[in-house]
C-alpha cells in the first residue's frame, strides 16, 4: 500500500506547476501518470512499476507560428517476487518541436529535435527497467529513456471535402548514434535507421458529435547495434473515434490497431505482431462532478498465435475545487501475456492512475 | 510566534492576495483586449470575411458589448445566411438588449441551420420562454408610451377580453377568473369577423397596470386596457356565485376603447354544473351585442366544440394562475392534473407542453448555451474567437492531428491526456523504442534476469 501511495502523493505534488497555466500566451501543462503492472504469479511474479511527470511548455508566437519544448521525468522499478531487480530513473530525451503555418494556415510545416538529455550507457542493473517500458502491448507512459540526437522534418495539409476534413502529411526522421546500453565494460552503440512516416485523416461532424478515421504507415532503413545491420519490419497504424453526446451522456468510443511487419532482432528475427485496441467511454454529470467510467480491450498477436490480452476498466472524474478544474483517474487492467513459443500464458495485472490539475 | 506578529502576517498575506488578485485581473483584461485588438486589426484588413466579422461579433458579445456586437453579427448573418453560431450570437446579442422581434428571427434562423442538436433544444425552449418575457416587455413599452397613444384610433373589430373577476362565494371558483377568459377567448375567436387578441397578450397588460390590484375596473380604466393593448373593444367580464347556490352567472360589459363608453352588457345565467353552457349562452349573447353573426360552418363549430370536465377545467385555470405568476413547476403539475382528470382536453397537454418548454427556457442563459456548445464545431469557432483566432477550428483539429502523428513528441502526448473533454491516457504508441524492440528487452513475458547482448565485433 505504502508502494502506491508514495508514487501518488508524488503525482499530486507534481502537478503543481499546472498552475502556471494560462500565464500570458505560454501554456505549460504536465500530466503525471502512475503505472504498475504484475506480470506472472507466484515467486516467478514480475512487477514493473513507472512514475512519470511529463512537462510541456507551449509557445503560440503568433497565429502562424508556435514552437513546444518538452519533457519527462520517469522513474521505472522491476522487481521480482517483491525483490527490486532493475531501476532506471531521471529525465528522458528533450523534444523541441517549431510548427509553421503556411496558407492561410490549412498547411502546416512542422521541424523538430530529439535532444539526447536522456539515459544512456545504460549499466547492466538498469537494463530490464529501461527496456521493459518500450512495450508496444503494455504502453507506459513514457516508453524510452533515451533515443539519441534526431531531426524530424515534415509537412501536413488539411482541406475540407464537401462535410468531411481530410488531411495528410509525411515526415522524414534521421537520428544519429548513440550509447544505448553498457554490457560488462562494453557499450552498445545503436544507430536507428531513419523513417519516413506518412499521414492520413478524416473526420466530420455527425449531429452534435464526431468521428474521425486515421491511416499512419512508417518504414526504416535498417537499424545498427554496433556494425551488425538489422531491418525492421515497417508499422502500420489505424485508427477510428467517434463521440457522441446524447441524453445518455456523452459515448467516446475509440479503436486503433498497430500492425508491425517482420523484421529483426539481435541473435533472432522477430515476427509481425498486430495489437489491437478499443475503447469505449460514457461520460455524464452527477451533481457538480463529471464522472467517466471507460471499458476498454486490447489483443495481441504474434506470427498469426496469440501473444496476449489485457481488458481494463477505469474511472476518470471532473470537479471544481477553489477555482481549480482536478481530473483524477484510475484505471485497473487484467489479462495475460505468453512468452514468444509458449501456449502457455502468464497472468498480468495492472493499475494505472494520474492526476490533473488545471486553471478552469 | 506572537499574536501581534500572527496577525501583521495575515495582514501582510491577505494585502498580497489582493494585490495579486488585481494583478491577475488585470492580466486577463489585457489579454481579452489583446484578442479584441487582434480580431479588429484582421477585421479592417479584410473587411468581407465573415470569419472574421463573426469572431469580431462572438468576442464583443464575451466581452458583454451587446450592443456593439449586433451590427457586426447582422453583417455576418447577411453575407452568411446558414452560419449557424451567427444567428445564435445574434439572437443572443439582440435577447440582451431586449429586442425580441431580432432575437426570435435569429433564434428561428439558428433552428433551421444550427448544428448542435444540445443547443437548438436549448433555443426551442429559449423561444417559449421569450414570448413570454416579450410579452411583458411590449406591455411595459405600451404603458411607457402611453401618452402617444391618446387620440389614436384603433378598429372596432379587434377585441380584447380582460381577466374575468369571480365574485365567488366558493373560493374554489376563483381560477375560473384566468380559466374563463381563455375560454371566451377562444370560443370568441372562431369568427372571422372579429380578430380576438390572445389572453396572454391581455394578462401582460393587466399585470403591467396591476389590475388585479383595482377593486372595480371601470369603463375608464378598461378603456386604458384596451387602448394599451391596440383593442377597439375589451369585453370585461363578471362570475357571479352566491354561497350555498348552484346558480353562476356571467356579466360583462363591452367598452368601445375610443370613446370610453359601456356599448352594450352581454350577461347569462346557469349553474356550476353547467358552466360549459354557460359560458357558451355568455358568447353567443357576446356575438349578438357586437353584431357578429357566424357563418353556417363557425357556428357548426362552436355548437360541437368538445368540453373538458368541470374538474380538469379547473385543475387547467389554476395552471393558467400558475403561469400567469411565473410559477412555471406549479402550472405544469396543474396543466398534467387537468390532462389526466380528462385525458381528451387538449388544450391542457399544449399548455402542460408549452409550460415545460418555458420553464426549461428560462433556465437558458448564456453560460448553458455555451456548455452546450462544448466539444461541438460550433462550440470551436466560439473558443477560438475568444482567443483571438479566425481560424476554421475543425479543420485546424484535423490539421492538428496529422501534425501530431508525423512529427509526434511528449507534447502530444500530455495534451491529449490531460484533454479536458476526457482526454485517454492509454493512447495508441506513436513512436518506437528502437533499442529495446531490438534488444527484445520490451517483451513483457520476459523473465527476469540479466540482459544477455551478444554483439560480434569485427
Amino acid at each position: 500500500m505504502k508502494q502506491i501511495l508514495a508514487p501518488l502523493a508524488l503525482i499530486a505534488a507534481a502537478a503543481g506547476p499546472l498552475a502556471a497555466q494560462g500565464l500570458g500566451e505560454t501554456s505549460v501543462i504536465t500530466g503525471p501518470q502512475y503505472v504498475n503492472y504484475k506480470i506472472g504469479t507466484g515467486t516467478g511474479q514480475k512487477t514493473v512499476t513507472q512514475l512519470s511527470v511529463p512537462i510541456a511548455f507551449i509557445f503560440p508566437l503568433t497565429e502562424r507560428f508556435s514552437f513546444d519544448i518538452s519533457t519527462s521525468y520517469a522513474d521505472t522499478r522491476v522487481s521480482s517476487a517483491g525483490v527490486e531487480s532493475s531501476k532506471i530513473s531521471g529525465l528522458t530525451d528533450t523534444q523541441l518541436r517549431a510548427n509553421l503555418g503556411l496558407f492561410d494556415n490549412t498547411a502546416v510545416f512542422t521541424l523538430g529535435a530529439n535532444i539526447a538529455t536522456g539515459m544512456y550507457k545504460v549499466p547492466d542493473a538498469q537494463q530490464e527497467a529501461a527496456g521493459q517500458i518500450g512495450s508496444d502491448f503494455l504502453l507506459y507512459p513514457v516508453s524510452s529513456m533515451g533515443s539519441g540526437n534526431a531531426l524530424t522534418g515534415g509537412v501536413a495539409v488539411a482541406r475540407t471535402l464537401g462535410e468531411w476534413n481530410l488531411g495528410f502529411g509525411g515526415s522524414f526522421r534521421y537520428s544519429s548514434p548513440f550509447d544505448a546500453y553498457q554490457v560488462q565494460n562494453d557499450v552498445l552503440r545503436f544507430e536507428p535507421g531513419s523513417e519516413s512516416r506518412f499521414r492520413m485523416g478524416l473526420d466530420r461532424s455527425i449531429g452534435d458529435g464526431r468521428i474521425s478515421l486515421g491511416g499512419t504507415y512508417s518504414m526504416f532503413t535498417d537499424d545498427k547495434a554496433d556494425s551488425t545491420t538489422f531491418a525492421t519490419g515497417a508499422r502500420t497504424m489505424g485508427q477510428a473515434a467517434i463521440y457522441m453526446p446524447t441524453s445518455m451522456g456523452e459515448w467516446t468510443l475509440t479503436a486503433w490497431d498497430l500492425y508491425r511487419a517482420e523484421g529483426q532482432v539481435i541473435g533472432s528475427t522477430s515476427p509481425w505482431e498486430n495489437i489491437s485496441n478499443v475503447n469505449l467511454a460514457v461520460g455524464f454529470s452527477v451533481g457538480s462532478v463529471y464522472v467517466q467510467p471507460s471499458a476498454e480491450g486490447r489483443f495481441w498477436m504474434r506470427d498469426g498465435e496469440k501473444a496476449g490480452m489485457v481488458g481494463s476498466g477505469g474511472m476518470r472524474l471532473r470537479f471544481d475545487v477553489a477555482g481549480l478544474s482536478v481530473n483524477p483517474s484510475v484505471t485497473y487492467s487484467q489479462g495475460n501475456v505468453y512468452p514468444a513459443g509458449s501456449v502457455t500464458s502468464i497472468d498480468v495485472s495492472g493499475l494505472r492512475a494520474s492526476l490533473l490539475i488545471r486553471l478552469r | 510566534m506572537g499574536r501581534t506578529t500572527r496577525t501583521r502576517l495575515a495582514v501582510a498575506l491577505a494585502a498580497l492576495l489582493v494585490a495579486q488578485a488585481g494583478a491577475w485581473a488585470q492580466e486577463i483584461t489585457t489579454t481579452q483586449d489583446r484578442a479584441l485588438t487582434q480580431l479588429q486589426t484582421k477585421l479592417a484588413a479584410n473587411p468581407t470575411s465573415v470569419k472574421a466579422l463573426r469572431a469580431v461579433g462572438l468576442k464583443l458579445y464575451e466581452l458583454g458589448r451587446f450592443q456593439d456586437s449586433r451590427p457586426v453579427l447582422e453583417q455576418a448573418q447577411r453575407l452568411a445566411p446558414k452560419d449557424g453560431i451567427v444567428a445564435l450570437y445574434s439572437g443572443m446579442a439582440a435577447e440582451q438588449v431586449k429586442d425580441f422581434p431580432a432575437a426570435k428571427a435569429a433564434y428561428t434562423k439558428y433552428l433551421e441551420v444550427g448544428k448542435t442538436k444540445k443547443v437548438r433544444n436549448q433555443i426551442s425552449a429559449r423561444l417559449v420562454a421569450m414570448a413570454k418575457e416579450e410579452l411583458k416587455e411590449q406591455a411595459r413599452q405600451a404603458v411607457a408610451n402611453e401618452q402617444a397613444l391618446r387620440g389614436a384610433q384603433v378598429p372596432g373589430t379587434t377585441v380584447a377580453v380582460l381577466p374575468f373577476r369571480c365574485s365567488c362565494a366558493d373560493t374554489a371558483l376563483l381560477p375560473l377568473e384566468r380559466g374563463m377568459a381563455d375560454l371566451v377567448v377562444s370560443d370568441l375567436s372562431r369568427s372571422s369577423a372579429i380578430r380576438v387578441l390572445e389572453r396572454d397578450r391581455m394578462q401582460a397588460i393587466a399585470d403591467e397596470i396591476r389590475l388585479a390590484q383595482t377593486a372595480q375596473v371601470d369603463a375608464g380604466t378598461a378603456a386604458r386596457a384596451g387602448k394599451l393593448i391596440a383593442a377597439g373593444r375589451i369585453l370585461n367580464g363578471q362570475i357571479l356565485q352566491s354561497a350555498g347556490q348552484q346558480r353562476m352567472d356571467l356579466a360583462g360589459a363591452v367598452v368601445n376603447t375610443n370613446s370610453s363608453n359601456v356599448e352594450s352588457n352581454p350577461a347569462a345565467q346557469g349553474t356550476i354544473d353547467a358552466l360549459f353552457d354557460l359560458e357558451k349562452a355568455f358568447v353567443l349573447n357576446v356575438f349578438q351585442q357586437l353584431g357578429v353573426v357566424l357563418t353556417v360552418a363557425e357556428r357548426q363549430q362552436f355548437e360541437t366544440r368538445r368540453v373538458p370536465s368541470l374538474q380538469a377545467f379547473l385543475a387547467y385555470s389554476r395552471g393558467l394562475m400558475a403561469e400567469d405568476a411565473g410559477r412555471l413547476d406549479d402550472a405544469v403539475r396543474f396543466f398534467e392534473s387537468a390532462r389526466s382528470l380528462d385525458p381528451g382536453f387538449s388544450q391542457a397537454l399544449v399548455r402542460a407542453q408549452s409550460a415545460a418548454a418555458a420553464r426549461t427556457g428560462a433556465a437558458v442563459t448564456s453560460a448553458t448555451v455555451t456548455q452546450g456548445l462544448r466539444n461541438s464545431a460550433e462550440g470551436q469557432v466560439v473558443a477560438a474567437a475568444n482567443r483571438g483566432s479566425t481560424n476554421d477550428v475543425t479543420l485546424n483539429l484535423t490539421l492538428n492531428n496529422v501534425v501530431g502523428d508525423v512529427n509526434p513528441t511528449t507534447t502530444n502526448t500530455v495534451q491529449n491526456n490531460t484533454n479536458q473533454s476526457g482526454g485517454n491516457n492509454n493512447t495508441a504508441p506513436t513512436n518506437r523504442d528502437a533499442a529495446s524492440e531490438k534488444t527484445s528487452t520490451d517483451q513483457p513475458a520476459q523473465r527476469v534476469g540479466q540482459l544477455t547482448i551478444v554483439i560480434k565485433k569485427p
